[in-house]
């Protein structure tokens, strides 16, 4: 099976099937638009992400490489998040620095269906949380003064979901 | 490695998953949060409620600059509550030539100062694609409605009102005609439209419709509807003769979807054969007729025709099938499947079914050799119980990709009694009911699932002895690790509790 050396920002050389490292958009138009051939000895640098992250994503493009081209879905309006599979569920029980790490790696390697998921997953870390639980959950400090966010809370009075 | 070293795109994605409520509270987090939930990716989508309609007011606060970057809003108004204030920030606004707005509603009691404050500056909101207008009582001047970018237009006027338009992109309509002065409006803008969704609440105007020209005219949708309170008196002047050689039937050639729907069996069959002239024709949906052998061989005379839906419609006549070689999605009428036997009808890959018969072993046997080529399969209102021999031939459809079954109640062991179909992809059961043993064989029977939608159902176990084992939806997501599996709404209900 061809394979080609994926290099972590750490210095790693991850022998990848192509197959599979082509489940990300950015490797796959890296390889057509640089013409890469298989046999070759080259490396495709991933200066973005570490080794450890690069190793989760690929077990993840491992398991899924065989998945079918989706449905197209007729409802698109309405946004789930309760669908996410119980190997995906189990994949990311990880810390939340890797799970944020993952998120940052499937976006600059444009995997859509890891992107999809690990956004499920945080999205359902905010789902039914006050603005404080928030704040703690994912340590990030109020930068509003105190009258800023009277008038957001205002705003949001008059708006409706379409 | 924190939240917020996400560029905004991926901020997005996650708050693209929350619903409208959590997307309040996420914009109080942080002022970075909210600056992208009150951005234009989210304000596109969103809507600005005014709601000044009886005594809870919404509008008070609300200032020029926040109306002006709104794209989309909608005015629920009544006379009694217009305000200083509010005719002040509206005014303002609407006629300082900067108001965003692309998309507004207005609802209202009556023609009142903010009616036609809004009306009368039309004209300056010069980002606007869509207005909808409906009103309780008549608008005794009328209404004129100026716009160089309008572009979509709703009309519902419950009592009499003069509407004149000079809307020169205007392409879609939706109207409903209660009154002669709204077929008159159709008559003057008809041949500029491409979409017109029309509702007739009184049979009287319908005929009209044959004298307007629609040379632009791609879309086409009636819907007709009685309404108890409004004179019902056809007059024959208006319905005969039509005439053939109009300019409806010249322009109508272009037409490619076209929508009857018509609940009270009021559509007189002489306005239907007139759109035979509609020879470009490739969606039809013609919902509760009676399908007499003249609107079959009318339905047969549309040799582009792709979709086809029969849905509600009563069979008449046993000798016309559907000859149809281009079609690929069907909505089944009722009691139908011998009307099918037709070998046309392979290029179908969509079928909508129901059915009435009781056994329905030979059921998918019959659909498989009607429609050799179908991908996507709902099966729906059946009559009695999906019974359990009714999936004993489903992998006869070699191509399915989707099984959808809805609305009906279902047998416990109907895919206990199905053989394995490994190129499934996607299935759904939508508000049906059944017992719980029905989830049991899913896994087996289904190996490449890669959605399973369990909504709305109930399922439920009545358990004799209290230690039978029963699969749970976690337990099905466990033994399908790749599938999706989504069980909105849906439940199981034992009746363990009693027992013990």
């Amino acid at each position: 099976m061809p394979t080609i050396k994926l290099q972590s920002s750490d210095g790693e050389i991850f022998d990848t099937d192509v197959q599979i490292a082509k489940c990300s958009g950015t490797i796959k138009t890296m390889l057509e638009d640089l013409g890469m051939d298989e046999g070759d000895d080259e490396v495709v640098p991933l200066p973005n992400v570490n080794s450890a992250i690069l190793r989760k994503v690929l077990q993840w493009a491992t398991f899924h490489k065989d998945d079918p081209i989706p449905v197209e879905d007729d409802d698109s309006k309405e946004k789930r998040t309760d669908d996410i599979s119980s190997w995906d569920a189990d994949f990311l029980k990880v810390d939340q620095g890797t799970l944020f790490e993952l998120i940052l790696a499937a976006n600059y390697l444009d995997i859509k269906g890891l992107l999809d998921v690990t956004c499920k997953t945080v999205a359902n870390m905010i789902k039914g949380k006050t603005p404080e639980e928030i704040r703690k959950t994912f340590n990030i400090k109020n930068d509003f003064t105190p009258a800023e966010e009277e008038q957001v809370r205002k705003e949001n009075e008059w708006c409706e979901e379409k | 490695m924190n939240f917020n070293s996400f560029p905004n795109e991926v901020l997005c994605s996650i708050f693209d998953y929350l619903p409208w409520k959590d997307r309040q509270r996420v914009s109080l987090v942080c002022r970075r949060w909210n600056a992208i939930i009150n951005s234009d990716h989210y304000l596109r989508g969103q809507k600005l409620v005014l709601y000044n309609y009886n005594k809870a007011k919404f509008f008070s606060g609300v200032e020029v600059e926040l109306l002006n970057r709104q794209k989309n809003i909608a005015f629920y108004s009544n006379a009694m509550f217009d305000t200083e204030e509010l005719l002040d920030t509206i005014g303002r606004s609407f006629s300082g030539g900067s108001a965003m707005v692309r998309s507004l509603s207005l609802f209202l009691r009556s023609e009142h100062r903010l009616a036609r404050l809004v009306v009368d500056n039309i004209p300056n909101l010069r980002h606007l694609t869509e207005l909808k207008i409906s009103a309780n009582e008549g608008l005794t001047n009328g209404v004129l409605i100026d716009s160089a970018s309008l572009e979509k237009l709703n009309i519902s006027f419950y009592q009499s009102s003069v509407c004149q338009l000079v809307t020169p992109r205007l392409h879609t309509l939706h109207l409903t005609v209660r009154y002669p002065s709204e077929m008159e409006l159709i008559g003057t803008i008809s041949a500029q439209l491409v979409e017109l969704k029309v509702s007739f609440i009184s049979k009287d105007h319908v005929a009209k419709l044959f004298r307007c020209d629609f040379r632009s005219l791609k879309t086409l949708n009636i819907s007709l509807k009685n309404d108890k309170y409004i004179a019902y008196s056809v007059s024959p002047v208006h319905l005969r003769p039509l005439e053939r050689e109009a300019i409806f039937a010249q322009t109508i050639v272009g037409l490619e979807t076209l929508r009857i729907v018509d609940i009270c069996n009021i559509f007189d069959i002489d306005f239907l054969k007139m759109f035979a002239y509609a020879k470009s024709l490739k969606a039809l949906t013609i919902n509760y007729f009676k399908l007499v052998s003249e609107v079959s061989e009318l339905i047969n005379g549309f040799k582009g025709l792709e979709y086809l839906n029969l849905e509600g419609c009563q069979r008449m006549d046993d000798s016309k099938r559907l000859q149809l070689p281009c079609l690929q999605t069907l909505v089944m009428p009722y009691k139908q499947l011998s009307l099918f036997s037709a070998t046309q009808l392979d290029t179908l890959t969509t079928l909508y079914y129901n059915n009435t018969t009781k056994d329905q072993t030979l059921l998918i046997k019959k659909i498989a050799a009607t429609f050799t080529n179908l991908s996507f399969l709902c099966l729906q209102h059946f009559d009695n119980e999906l019974d359990r021999n009714a999936l004993l031939h489903l992998n006869l459809l070699t191509k399915l990709r989707v099984l959808v079954i809805e609305n009906m109640s279902v047998s416990s062991s109907v895919f206990e009694n199905c053989p394995t179909v490994p190129q499934l992809q996607r299935l759904v059961t939508d508000t049906i009911v059944s017992e719980v043993s029905m989830l049991d064989m899913i896994p087996a029977r289904f190996p490449s699932l890669q959605t399973l939608v369990i909504s709305n159902c109930f399922l439920y176990l009545i358990l004799e002895d209290s230690g039978k084992h029963y699969t749970t939806f976690d337990e099905l997501r466990r033994q399908m690790p790749c599938c999706r599996i989504s069980t909105k709404d849906s439940t199981i209900f034992t009746n363990t509790a009693k027992q013990s």
